[in-house]
């Protein structure tokens, strides 16, 4: 009895070292995976090969093949061009023959050791090495299989943010091969200003990939460079996944609703300028009239920048400054008349999973002093506006809401009056 | 406000005539006559697209519909609206030919922002050595895989000659360290910066932060880039701080969007009905041509 369980242990677990391992957050399923696309995971399961099954790629944690090389979808970078090579390297077999196994840490560091004996708490290498496992978040053995002791969420992390390993296919080689184009021309992107090293840059990253990395560019530029000719049909242009993605960070906004609260927030930004150049304001009215209008925007490193007709002059700075240049001016009366007209951008998909758009308008200002007008002017104002969404939980139900916020602020100097 | 409006409605119309040169018009005080410029001038490129494809959001259109105006602008009638006409005089044949191929019934050609074939050329100013230097930076739309959009740098041209690489001895980077066996995961997942899509409206402004951003300087370039020229030391010297971002002087779009033919796109910021996004020139060109064309925009070798 014991010699068969001993042969059914040993060829079960031949059986499962040819399989791919599917990480889910609270269950592992072996099995093989037959295609990964950007939404979904086609695979068939260990004892029911004939069965294909697919999963939503964002349920999946982590991806193991049977070489040990793993995918953590979460912290891939999805706008990277080369994401689907990144995928498909998957099936590809493992380019690096490892011999040491690779331990990652919950203090997020990587140990490659070879591991020469374990007991329940501890793995052993050479020369009285040893370390707890209950410190351990997974290990990686040589011969490819894995091993996760930690929750789910957390190895994903640990393995996901890792790019110091070949395994991680994930974050092999840095998008558009930039960073190895830096290295060839002797540019180092851990250095910024002269002399100056960057912390916390990670330069032993894409090395492994540098030759691949070169030889994508070079086969994409021969494909740009081919025949320009136009989308044939003259369609409306936006490809289906920009329209879907479009449509799932509106969830539901209506170009109205967005309409209305953007020209709201450019309103408001107005009124609070309004308030600043009102000599009769308070200085504590000021301040918080500055508070308030910077709290308009997606943060205080927008900028609002001033030219002239020709853009012969260009000023620019960043909007607090901005607004306590504008403190300075002061009228005992202001007049601020708009265009009845705002023009309204289409919002586009940032990478960020923000809609970008823009917001135009003219207004004419006119300040007085002793009654008197002492300037005026017409000026057309484009600010760039962020559509955000957030989840919002309340009483155990989640809320999508959003937002519109004012960004960087271009003011053209029209006309003197 | 509703002699206000009679009288916007009563010049709106007058853009679309067909007319070879409108003579510039003074600047004037009259609220309906500049509200009258300003829905008539493309003051975004979203609207100029819009007027050119005549797509039934464009503002031109929602406003007359808000003022109970029947829409009847043909979009041959549009198209024609949004050339320059005051500095600039037409060849009218060509005009005409050009007109007939995007809007030709068979195969009419429309163009569209989140789609390829189309550049900014955006003129620059840098500090370079305490002075005023330019360079043309070439961008264009980058649709990435997960249906979200960037603008990238793809070729610059310096108006200025930067000093020639300097690739660092060899003995230095034979001296680096092997990497250790025991490393740190970061526990931050690298965030990647990117030139926002509706960027182009505020001139790029907001190029000054990025270009700042050294450590993630690669990430606004296009692969292609890379591979030029001119690259490689505007490169470093940008991640060297050698040279500072100032601001966008002059932005121009160069369409290869309509078969056979290509076009510009400048602002001609004026208070005239006649002002804002508009076309600038054009010119036929078979596949070679746009070819050539193109690689003469991206300063590649012929």
């Amino acid at each position: 009895m014991s010699i068969t369980a001993a042969w059914v242990c040993i060829l079960y677990a031949n059986l499962l070292h040819g399989q791919d391992k599917i990480c889910l957050e609270n269950e592992v399923r072996q099995g093989k995976v037959a295609d990964i696309s950007l939404s979904t995971v086609r695979y068939t399961l260990l004892d029911r090969p004939d069965q294909p099954l697919l999963l939503p790629l964002h349920r999946v944690l982590i991806l193991f093949n049977s070489d040990g090389d793993y995918l953590v979808p979460s912290q891939m970078d999805s706008t990277n061009p080369n994401i689907r090579a990144f995928l498909n390297r998957f099936f590809e077999p493992s380019a690096h023959p490892r011999l040491k196994d690779q331990v990652f840490t919950l203090q997020h560091t990587l140990l490659e050791v070879k591991i020469v004996r374990e007991d329940e708490n501890t793995i052993y290498w050479g020369d009285n090495g040893r370390f707890n496992k209950k410190d351990i978040a997974a290990i990686i053995y040589a011969d490819g299989k894995s091993k996760i002791l930690c929750s789910m969420a957390d190895a994903a992390r640990i393995l996901g943010g890792c790019e110091k390993t070949a395994l991680n296919l994930g974050h092999a080689g840095r998008p558009g091969g930039g960073t190895n184009f830096a290295r060839s021309i002797g540019v180092d992107p851990a250095e910024t200003v002269e002399g100056t090293p960057a912390k916390g840059v990670e330069t032993a990253a894409a090395k492994s990939t540098g030759t691949e990395a070169v030889k994508e560019v070079a086969t994409e530029s021969v494909k740009s460079g081919g025949t320009p000719a136009p989308d044939a049909g003259g369609g409306a242009g936006e490809d289906s996944a920009t329209r879907k993605r479009i449509n799932d960070l509106l969830n539901g906004v209506s170009r109205k609703e967005f309409e209305e609260k953007a020209e709201k927030k450019t309103t408001q930004f107005t009124d609070y300028l309004k308030v600043l150049c009102n000599k009769s304001a308070s200085y504590e009215e000021l301040d918080k009239a500055i508070d308030q209008a910077v709290g308009l925007f997606v943060n205080e490193d927008a900028t609002v920048e001033v030219s002239s007709n020709n853009r012969n002059s260009i000023m620019r700075q960043r909007i607090r400054d901005y607004l306590k240049k504008v403190k300075l001016i002061q009228y005992e009366k202001i007049d601020v008349k708009w265009t009845h007209v705002q023009y309204v951008s289409d919002l586009k998909p940032g990478p960020d999973g923000n809609l970008y758009g823009t917001v135009s308008f003219e207004q004419e200002f006119r300040g007085y002093r002793d009654g008197k007008l002492v300037y005026s002017d017409v000026t057309l104002k484009h600010a760039n506006v962020v559509l955000k969404t957030y989840n919002k939980t309340y009483e155990g139900s989640t809320r999508k809401i959003w937002d519109v916020l004012l960004s960087d602020v271009g003011v053209v100097a029209t006309k003197s009056m | 406000m509703k002699t206000s409006l009679l009288k916007t409605f009563l010049f709106l119309p007058l853009i679309f005539c067909r007319i070879c040169v409108v003579s510039a018009q003074v600047f004037s005080n009259d609220a309906a006559v500049r509200e009258a410029n300003f829905v008539t001038k493309v003051v975004q490129l979203d609207e100029f697209i819009h007027r050119f494809n005549n797509d039934s959001n464009s503002e031109i259109r929602r406003y007359y519909l808000s003022h109970d105006r029947p829409w009847d602008k043909s979009r041959e009638q549009l198209i024609r609206s949004l050339f320059n006409y005051t500095n600039r005089r037409w060849d009218t044949l060509q005009m005409d030919s050009f007109i007939r191929r995007a809007t030709d019934p068979e195969q009419p050609d429309s163009i569209a922002f989140l789609r390829d074939q189309w550049y900014a050329e955006a003129i620059c100013q840098f500090l370079y050595h305490q002075n005023i230097v330019k360079a043309t930076l070439i961008l264009k739309i980058q649709l990435n895989p997960d249906g979200s959009a960037q603008w990238v740098i793809t070729a610059v041209k310096p108006w200025f000659n930067l000093p020639p690489l300097q690739k660092p001895p060899v003995s230095a980077v034979k001296r680096k360290p092997p990497l250790p066996t025991v490393v740190t995961i970061s526990t931050v997942i690298p965030k990647r910066r990117f030139i926002q899509p509706a960027a182009n409206e505020t001139y790029f402004a907001e190029l000054d932060r990025d270009f700042a951003d050294k450590r993630r300087l690669t990430d606004l370039f296009d692969k292609s880039f890379f591979e030029r020229t001119q690259s490689a030391p505007f490169f470093q010297a940008l991640l060297r701080n050698r040279i500072r971002f100032v601001a966008v002087a002059k932005l121009r779009y160069h369409y290869l969007q309509v078969h056979d033919w290509i076009f510009t796109v400048e602002n001609f910021e004026r208070a005239t009905r006649n002002s804002g996004w508009l076309i600038a020139s054009i010119r036929g060109a078979n596949v070679e041509e746009r070819s050539r064309y193109l690689k003469r925009l991206l300063g590649e070798k012929q």
